[in-house]
Order: C-alpha cells, then structure tokens, then sequence
C-alpha cells in the first residue's frame, strides 16, 4: 500500500471539503463532485456509490415537511411549542436532543431525523434561540441513537461479538441508553451556552440588516391557516407509521429474501413510502397547491442539502471503498500496540469510515482479542458516533441549510464545523459513563473464570 | 475563553478515557502460564467471537445488499461490498481470523500437566484455519477457463469458511480429551458453555 499515495487522495478530500464549506449551499456538493472527479481521472480510483437512499429519503421528508409549511403547519407546530416552552425557552436545546435520540432508538436509523429538522429550527428561531445549540445537539444526540437502539443495523453487527461474553441486547441497552441518557444531559447542557445570543450573533445581524432572513414574528402574531392543525397531525402520524413499522420488525410488509423465504423490508423504503404519503393527504385535506410547496423555505434549503450531500458523499465514499481496508488496518494496529487508545480507535475508524457497522464489526472483535472485557467494549462502542467527525453526513449537512440565520455551519476548516464541540462531549461522556455503569452493575471484567471443579 | 475551557475539558476528557481504559487494562497473557479457568474462558472467548463474525459474514452473502441491514447507513457501502460478495467475504473472514488467533495467542498457556500441548494445539488449529482461508483467497485469483470451473471456485472459497468454522468447535473438544485436566475448565467456562449452545443451534 502507497501511503503517500493515500494520504494525497486524502488531502484531495479534505481540500474539497474544505473549498465546499467555503463556498457553502449547493457549492458544497458542487466541489465535492469536482473532487470525485480528480479521484477517479487523476488517481485512477473506482468511482464509490453515492448516497441514493439518502437522498431519496431527504426529497420524500422535504416534500411531506414543505406541504406542512404550506398548509402553515410548522406555524403551528412553533406556536403550540412556543406555548410549552414559555416559562423556559431553552429547555428546546435539551428536549430536541432526547426527541432525535428517541427517533433514532425507534427506527434504528438516524434518517427520521430529516424530519423534524425543519421544525427544530423554527421552533429555535421564533424563540430567539440560537439555532445552532438544538439543531447541532440534536444531530449528534440522533447519531448516538444507533448505539441505544435494538434495531440499529449497528446493534445486529455487535451482538453476535458479544453474546459469548453473556451480554444480550438487554444487558448493551442497559449499558449504552443510560450512559447515552448522560451523555445527551452534559452535551445539551455546554450547548445550551455555547456562543453569542442569536440577536448578537455577527453573521445573523449582517443576513438581517441585507435582507436574508426576516427577523422571528412573535408567535402570540402568527396567524394560522385554515388546516394548519390538520396538516400536523398527518404529518405526525406518518412519522408515528414509520416509528411503529421501524420499531415492530414483525408488521412490516416482506420482500423475497436472495436465500429464498421472506423477510422483513428495510426500514429506508419505508420513510420514503411514508413520507411522500404524508405530503399527497396534506394536499388533498388541507387543500395545498402542489405548486406552493417548492416555494417554501424548509424546500429550498432540503433541496440544497441534498445536491450538498450528492457531490461530498460521493467523494468521501470513492475515497473510502477504495481504502477503507487500509484505514482500518492502520487503526487496528495502533489498537494492537496501544489497547489503551482502543475507544479513540473505535471513534477515528467512524470517522474515517463514516460507517457506524464498518467500525464495529472490525474494532470490537480487536479489543475483545486484546483481552478488553466485553462490557467495556460495549460501553467504548458508543464512540462509533465518530461517524460525524468530518461534515459530510447527510444529517449535519441538512441541519446546517436548514438554519437560515447562519449559526450552524459546516466550519471553514473541515473539521471546525458546528457539531464538532457535542460530537467531542457526547462521546467522551458517554463512554466514561458506561465503563463506569459496566464497573459498578456488570462485576468489572469479562465473567470471571470457573472456579477449579476437582476431577474425579 | 469560555470557548477555550470547553476544548481543554474535552482534552481532559480523551485523556482521562485513555487512562481508564489503561485501568481497565487489557489481558494480554501471551506465553505466560495461566489457570486453567482463564485459559478456557479466554480461548472460547476468541473462538466464540470469531464464530459470531462469520456467521455475519455468511449472513452478508446470503442477503443481497438492497435489503441486508447494513445499508441502513447509505455512505457505508463499498462497491466492492456490493459486486464482489464472496471475494470480500473471505477477506472479512480472513481479518476475523487473524483477529481470532490474536486472542488465542493472548490466552497464554494452562497450568495443567499438558497445558503447553493443549495450547500448541489451539494455536496450531488457529494459524491452520487462517492459511486454510488465505489458500482460499488466493484460488480466486486464478483465471477459470470453463463457467463450471468459476463456479467450483465459488463454491470452495464458501466450503472453506464453513469448514474451518465446523473445525472451531471440534479443535476444543479435541483439546479436551488430550488433557482432562483442562477439561474440566472447558466444560465450566461461561464461553466455552456459550459456544457449545451455540455450535449445538448452528
């Protein structure tokens, strides 16, 4: 393996992302399918997949979201949440975190998120919240879901790894939910600080002052539309439909299984199916015009989001399918050396990977070999949150066009992007917490050895 | 500044994980003589885990990756994940097993009258099922010049996972009646139960 040679299809995917983020919107995706370009012609790499599902699923949440806004549902949605927050307004930068990470648990994938995205930042603006602090907690907060939840693809991936140690899906849940539950706490609570007030913040002001972004109408102001309610309560139930089939994999319709028989359908048709759905009821019994919904804000910006995340994941997977076998190998040897940087291991393969599954199935066989008790690993698997350690997750990247007053941005220098203080807490607490909750429930390390039985 | 004390906190914090995990301490016994106890449950450990990466390996196989629960994160995928399955399924394999020997070697040797044997033996199944599989690997390469011949290739790169998977179980058993002090401990050890249910279901 050429090292240098990796290292400078590296420095191509970082210059790019580096260039996207600086040119910001669709720029994003622009660079970064110029970097998939210099990758494939110039270092001679196969072209990797671009995020299909992804994107399918961001155009199916927009469209059932931006139906809701046109029906003047997300009006509504602010209003009634401005009303439950009145006596403390920036208890959002912790219930939207515990929300996406519940989401997360019950779907076991952190593309439900998409969802309320939208409604996370309104719900901030109109209550003069910076958006930054819910909408960039939340984004790490649904990220450690996968870690909590029992149908996570993630979890399918660990449990085989650790059911000889006498861990079962019970015993990971009471380890990682509760250290996760902490985790979230500590995190939303240095965010719900974290920079200027949004009415001081400098890029805010300058979008103001030209014109960019309407300052937030008081909600008591906000004037709803006929079918406002309507439109929430079908867009709410879609996202119910999709946390009940996520949740019950046993109600799910079935598809032919390549081994032959039947299984359950995954859960990412499901959202679109969902979703869309979700979008036709609202123009049919909330009489939207099918033509009002791309002039929607929450349209534009998903929109956005999406181009951005076709051009920069394309590139990060080219990138990575052509060397993830490489990474891992250098990551699994620093582990081997040093079993002591395991869980910052763990957290760099995610990161360099973007693979939550990728980082447990090669990791957590390593740490369990170098001896490290199979409770410990579980509570250090959490680090595979690492996965949003570069900004080019669909999630942040939606969350970041989302936010129109420019508090949530995807850095300048890739890796100073607005997620990358929570992702740093969320995940250093979480682990310490559950090496803790596996030192004091769990009896330490691996089950003790037998005692010696006499041979008779 | 209140900026600045955030990231020196989270400094501490990596720190203090690394020095937990130091605590926690790893047990790497390699060569080192250990009971009987902890050499079973430590070599059914690896062995067990390593069954449980090849039982998702052939999972993956099996299962088209349209559906297979793995794609649920939709940047994760390798094209070579997709096209070629059973090539990238013996790679898997093959890093599983390098893994597994690592554990096996970790374990140490028992304290028993024939512990170095039984330990030899272990190492030697191990090291045996890793060229078994890299043999394997490496029958892929070459060209077949008849449909019927790819197809034989196919079928003995899966064989190979399954037979150096079937032999996991037998080389403890084996183990197990060349010293009876050890066996003892392979019958009472939590993994080594675990993995005999488990050997037992499959």
């Amino acid at each position: 393996m050429d090292w240098l040679l990796v290292a400078l299809q590296g420095l191509v995917v970082v210059g790019f992302i580096a260039l996207g983020v600086r040119s910001g919107g669709i720029g994003l995706g622009l660079w970064g399918g110029v970097g998939t370009l210099i990758l494939v012609f110039v270092f001679g790499l196969d072209p990797g997949e671009p995020p299909t599902s992804a994107m399918l699923i961001i155009i199916a949440v927009i469209s059932a979201a931006a139906a809701m806004q046109a029906a003047g549902g997300v009006d509504y949605m602010v209003q009634v949440a401005s009303q439950a927050l009145r006596a403390r307004p920036k208890a959002l930068n912790f219930i939207a975190p515990y929300v996406s990470y519940l989401l997360t648990i019950l779907t076991g994938t952190s593309n439900t998120f998409f969802s309320i995205i939208p409604v996370i930042n309104e719900v901030a603006y109109a209550n003069k919240i910076r958006p930054e602090r819910a909408l960039a907690g939340s984004t790490v907060a649904n990220a450690l879901g996968i870690t909590s939840s029992p149908v996570a693809a993630a979890m399918a991936t660990l449990l085989p790894l650790v059911e000889i140690y006498d861990y079962d899906l019970i015993d990971v849940l009471l380890i990682t939910i509760p250290a996760s539950l902490v985790g979230i706490f500590a995190m939303a609570l240095v965010m719900s600080r974290h920079g200027t007030d949004l009415e001081e913040d400098e890029e805010y002001k300058r979008r103001v002052a030209a014109g960019e972004v309407q300052p937030p109408a008081a909600a008591a102001d906000i004037v709803l539309l006929p079918y406002a309610k309507r439109s929430v309560a079908i867009f709410l139930a879609g996202v119910a439909a999709i946390c009940v089939f996520g949740f019950v994999e046993g109600i799910r319709p079935t598809v032919a299984a390549e081994g032959g028989g039947v299984e359950p359908m995954s859960v990412t048709p499901l959202i679109q199916m969902f979703m869309l759905t979700a979008a036709a009821l609202i123009l049919v019994f909330c009489h939207v015009r099918a033509g009002d919904i791309p002039g929607t804000a929450i349209f534009k910006s998903g929109m956005v989001a999406m181009i951005a995340l076709f051009g920069i994941a394309w590139m990060a997977d080219t990138f990575i399918a052509n060397n993830e076998d490489a990474i891992v190998q250098l990551l699994g040897d620093m582990a081997e050396k040093w079993p002591f940087m395991i869980a910052v291991a763990i957290f760099l393969v995610a990161a360099l990977t973007t693979s939550q599954s990728a980082a447990t199935r090669t990791m957590v066989p390593l740490g369990l070999a170098l001896g490290i008790g199979a409770g410990y690993m579980i509570a250090m698997w959490t680090a595979v949150v690492g996965v949003l350690f570069l900004p080019a997750n669909g999630t942040q990247i939606a969350a970041a066009e989302a936010d129109t007053t420019g508090t949530t941005s995807l850095g300048k220098r890739v890796v100073d992007h607005s997620f990358q203080l929570p992702l740093q807490i969320a995940w250093i607490v979480t682990a310490l917490v559950g090496i803790a909750i596996v030192w004091i429930f769990f009896g330490g390390h691996t089950p003790a050895p037998p005692a010696p039985t006499p041979t008779p | 500044m209140q900026g600045r004390l955030t990231w020196v906190a989270i400094v501490a914090g990596v720190v203090l994980l690394v020095l937990v995990t130091a605590a926690i301490g790893n047990r790497d016994d390699g060569g080192e003589t250990v009971s009987a106890g902890k050499w079973a449950q430590s070599v059914c450990g690896a062995v067990g885990v390593w069954r449980g990466e090849l039982e998702a390996i052939v999972e993956d196989v099996r299962t088209p990756s349209s559906v297979a629960p793995g794609v649920e994160e939709p940047q994760s995928e390798t094209p070579q994940g997709r096209t070629g399955l059973v090539r990238s399924g013996l790679e898997r394999a093959i890093q599983a097993t390098e893994t597994m020997v690592e554990g096996v070697d970790n374990a140490g040797v028992p304290d028993t009258a024939a512990g170095t044997e039984a330990a030899d033996q272990i190492s030697s199944w191990a090291n045996g099922s890793l060229n078994d599989l890299d043999q394997a690997e490496d029958s892929l390469d070459e060209e077949a010049d008849t449909l019927e011949e790819a197809v034989e290739q196919l079928g003995s790169a899966l064989g190979a996972i399954g037979s150096v998977m079937a032999n996991g179980v037998q080389a403890i058993a084996d183990v197990a009646i060349t010293d009876p002090e050890l066996a003892d401990a392979l019958r009472d050890s939590s993994t080594c139960r675990q993995l005999r249910e488990e050997a037992g279901e499959a």
